[in-house]
């Protein structure tokens, strides 16, 4: 079936089209006649549903899957960003082992954030689990912290030597 | 677009956005039965793609045509990066799979926007005496936005729009967060 109108781009919408009591593709008398084009009602629904090529559904479908792959990570990502928050309040009200369990949750979700790991250091070191912290703070000791970070770090290591009498 | 990147370059490097407007675009005229003409879902021209219709039975019809496209590109440009953007502006961590996201989620926020002629099409509806104040009222900052972003790919903004939509909302998420 082929339809009896064609237009170019852009469209030059006809704003005076002859009003015609019949469709404009099968002659049937019961035109819709809201619309600008004289079309019956099966011949609309088939003007208006234009279906979608293969290329085109299988470039939706990957787009729908990308997104679907995006909503999986969002409680995870959710979960260790409220984490992160709930963490740095705690260990501002020097609640240390509620730090580290919220720190924990966040390095279980990003094990590769320096900025993760190293809150999660100074955390036990201020709760006074040294030795965790100096096996996590090693971690962290050569990768791309912030500097505020990394000058906390370093101030837990002098710290540490100093106590250990180290020079 | 910046004027000295072709518009074919842009075009090709963002194709599933351009793909993906039309494709809603035509989705919205099959859900309002509306006759649809001719359709190119990409091409190396300008625009990149389009959709041609009958023009809508009411004004909104017009709007849902005109400006449905442009919220549905935005919101999936939004949700779709939004997890990886989070942590890489609050943990500092990158991925492949969160790269890819990204330029999937600019691809399609820059092709959110109507192009002239459609924007001139949603304009004419809006001031037609068919439309009531209140749709006046709220839909021409809508349109006037429309023709900025229609007008503005000459200069880039869509690229700008695109960065914006990848990167503000888990930037308002985290100013928003105590």
């Amino acid at each position: 079936m082929a339809v009896a109108w064609q237009w170019t781009y852009p469209p030059k919408t006809p704003a005076g089209a002859d009003p015609a009591p019949v469709c404009k593709n099968c002659k049937c008398p019961n035109v819709e006649e809201e619309y600008e084009l004289p079309l019956c009602w099966d011949c609309r629904r088939w003007a208006s549903v234009r279906p979608l090529p293969r290329d085109i559904k299988l470039i939706c479908a990957l787009v729908f899957i990308a997104l679907l792959y995006a909503g999986y990570h969002y409680p995870g990502t959710l979960g260790a960003s409220i984490a992160y928050q709930e963490g740095q309040r705690a260990e501002k009200a020097r609640n240390f082992t509620r730090a580290i369990a919220e720190y924990e949750t966040v390095v279980a979700t990003y094990p590769q954030s320096p900025l993760a790991v190293a809150r999660l250091g100074l955390a036990y070191y201020r709760g006074g689990q040294v030795q965790q912290a100096i096996w996590i703070l090693g971690h962290v000791w050569w990768r791309g912290t912030p500097k505020e970070t990394a000058m906390q770090v370093n101030a837990v290591f002098r710290d540490i030597k100093k106590r250990a009498g180290v020079k | 677009m910046n004027p000295a990147i072709p518009s074919q370059v842009v075009a090709l490097l963002t194709f599933p956005g351009v793909v993906l407007r039309a494709a809603v675009e035509v989705l919205f005229c099959r859900r309002l039965r509306v006759a649809v003409g001719e359709v190119c879902y990409f091409r190396f021209g300008t625009p990149p793609g389009f959709v041609t219709h009958e023009r809508p039975a009411n004004v909104h019809q017009a709007l849902l045509i005109g400006l449905g496209p442009f919220f549905v590109n935005s919101l999936l440009a939004a949700l779709m990066a939004f997890p990886f953007v989070l942590p890489a502006l609050e943990f500092r961590v990158s991925s492949v799979q969160g790269y890819i996201l990204a330029w999937l989620s600019i691809s399609i926020a820059m092709h959110a926007f109507p192009n002239a002629d459609e924007t001139e099409d949603l304009w004419r509806a809006v001031r037609s005496p068919a439309s009531s104040p209140r749709t006046r009222l709220l839909a021409t900052p809508l349109v006037g936005f429309m023709y900025v972003g229609a007008v503005g790919r000459l200069i880039g903004l869509d690229l700008l729009y695109g960065l914006g939509v990848l990167v503000l909302p888990p930037a308002l998420l985290l100013y928003v967060l105590p």
